[in-house]
């Protein structure tokens, strides 16, 4: 049976809910690297950064753009908490490719610009690899 | 024949009043559906940070967070008006404005200052009617604004609050109790209540508080990031709590314009007959008159 070594997958925006699904696999970018989660992961609690969420379902592979957020897995149930969620589907290219142009030509004069550059940046070259992929 | 024409014009009038009302009611219910759907949408989202935040702060002991503390050098509040941007809604606007002087009044009086944050035109030009100053207004929100826009809202208050500016931030908005009911409320944003993540003590444990969690960064830390996304969402319900009970307002307010409307129709329909009846008898009097006289 293919449920048998799946885990329960949400995803969650204020919004309202994105997916709910059984996954075989789930990958997703937290604050200091990618974790992978399969089934009976034991309990963990962490801070999303930014990239790509990717969750495979055993016959479809959906992948979403996440920007922050929270990853609770309890219970063989993977709950994701992110102010963003974007499919891969609906990230345009040529618009990513812009908005990395944009956030590289921001001047930073000091710390908190820098900072607030980096971001941005980081976040256009995460969407950019996503829509690279599809 | 002046007398009965004017009153059918009139009525003409009120018909058409009728149709406009009813197609605002039926409106202002689609728009209530939509957004009380989003409303709802953002339950589980609440819920689960909710949960997060008591998980988090059972292994993380004492919590010590800016967010929660009080600002006892300063007495300036922050006071954030959530009104409407289009009126024909009843009495919405009104009541709020009421709550939101009564309580600036409040705080006035106990040696406060106050400083006014304004979202919606009606809250606007209330304020630059009377020449009571706003520290801010938020004149781009569209009608049903989108969590990213309130974000850097809340983003703001709470700079400020950790920058000790505030004593505290409250909003004044209409909270919907039921479709029938909602009421004007002052909620307190910042600093966030030391019970709110404790409401649910009574009830239940929260699920897997018994699970040893592998805690990425450490609890504290974490409990600073989540601290501020509870405050965005909370924010973010109180917008959406306005947007409902506007449209439900106005729902309600077109749906009694309606029927006023139509009590005013029937009851000209009803004059117009008489009218009209009490000119045949004239036409039909001075007919028979003349018929007398010629014999």
């Amino acid at each position: 049976m293919a449920n048998t070594n799946t885990l329960r997958c949400d995803l969650i925006t204020p919004e309202n809910r994105v997916l709910e699904c059984d996954a075989v696999s789930v990958s997703l970018p937290a604050h200091d690297g990618s974790i992978g989660f399969l089934k009976s992961r034991a309990p963990l609690l962490c801070k999303l950064g930014v990239g790509t969420l990717e969750i495979d379902t055993g016959s479809t592979r959906r992948r979403y753009y996440v920007d922050g957020g929270f990853a609770q897995m309890f219970d063989n149930t993977l709950t994701i908490l992110t102010e963003q969620a974007v499919e891969s589907s609906d990230i345009d290219l040529a618009a990513a490719d812009a908005e990395l142009r944009e956030a590289q030509a921001q001047t930073a004069a000091d710390a908190d610009a820098r900072a607030e550059k980096d971001a941005a940046v980081s976040r256009a070259k995460a969407k950019k690899r996503i829509a690279e992929r599809t | 024949m002046a007398k009965a024409r004017a009153i059918a014009v009139r009525r003409k009038a009120v018909n058409n009043i009728k149709k406009i009302t009813r197609t605002m009611q039926l409106i202002a219910t689609a728009r209530f559906q939509k957004s009380l759907n989003r409303a709802v949408g953002t339950k589980p989202y609440t819920e689960k940070i909710t949960e997060l935040v008591e998980q988090v702060s059972a292994a993380g002991g004492e919590i010590d967070h800016p967010l929660l503390k009080d600002n006892p050098d300063t007495s300036r509040h922050a006071l954030l008006l959530l009104t409407s941007n289009r009126g024909l809604c009843g009495g919405y606007n009104a009541g709020l404005l009421r709550a939101v002087s009564a309580e600036a009044n409040t705080l006035a009086s106990s040696g406060a200052q106050v400083d006014l944050y304004v979202v919606g035109k009606k809250g606007m030009n209330f304020f630059k009617f009377v020449g009571k100053p706003m520290h801010k207004t938020y004149p781009d929100l569209p009608d049903a604004p989108a969590f990213s826009e309130i974000e850097p809202i809340a983003s703001e208050f709470m700079r400020c609050y950790e920058a000790g500016d505030y004593a505290s931030v409250r909003i004044v908005y209409m909270k919907f109790l039921t479709p029938a009911r909602q009421e004007p409320t002052v909620a307190r944003l910042l600093p966030i209540q030391a019970d709110t993540p404790k409401a649910d003590d009574s009830k239940k444990a929260p699920a897997g508080s018994e699970a040893q969690f592998d805690f990425s960064p450490e609890p504290s830390e974490l409990l600073g990031e989540l601290l501020p996304v509870t405050v965005k969402v909370r924010l973010f319900q109180f917008f959406n709590d306005m947007v409902v009970s506007e449209n439900v307002a106005r729902m309600v307010a077109m749906k009694s314009a309606s029927d006023a409307a139509g009590d005013m129709s029937s009851s000209l329909g009803r004059q117009f007959n008489r009218a009209r009846q009490s000119q045949i008898t004239l036409e039909l009097l001075d007919i028979m008159g003349g018929v007398e006289a010629l014999k």
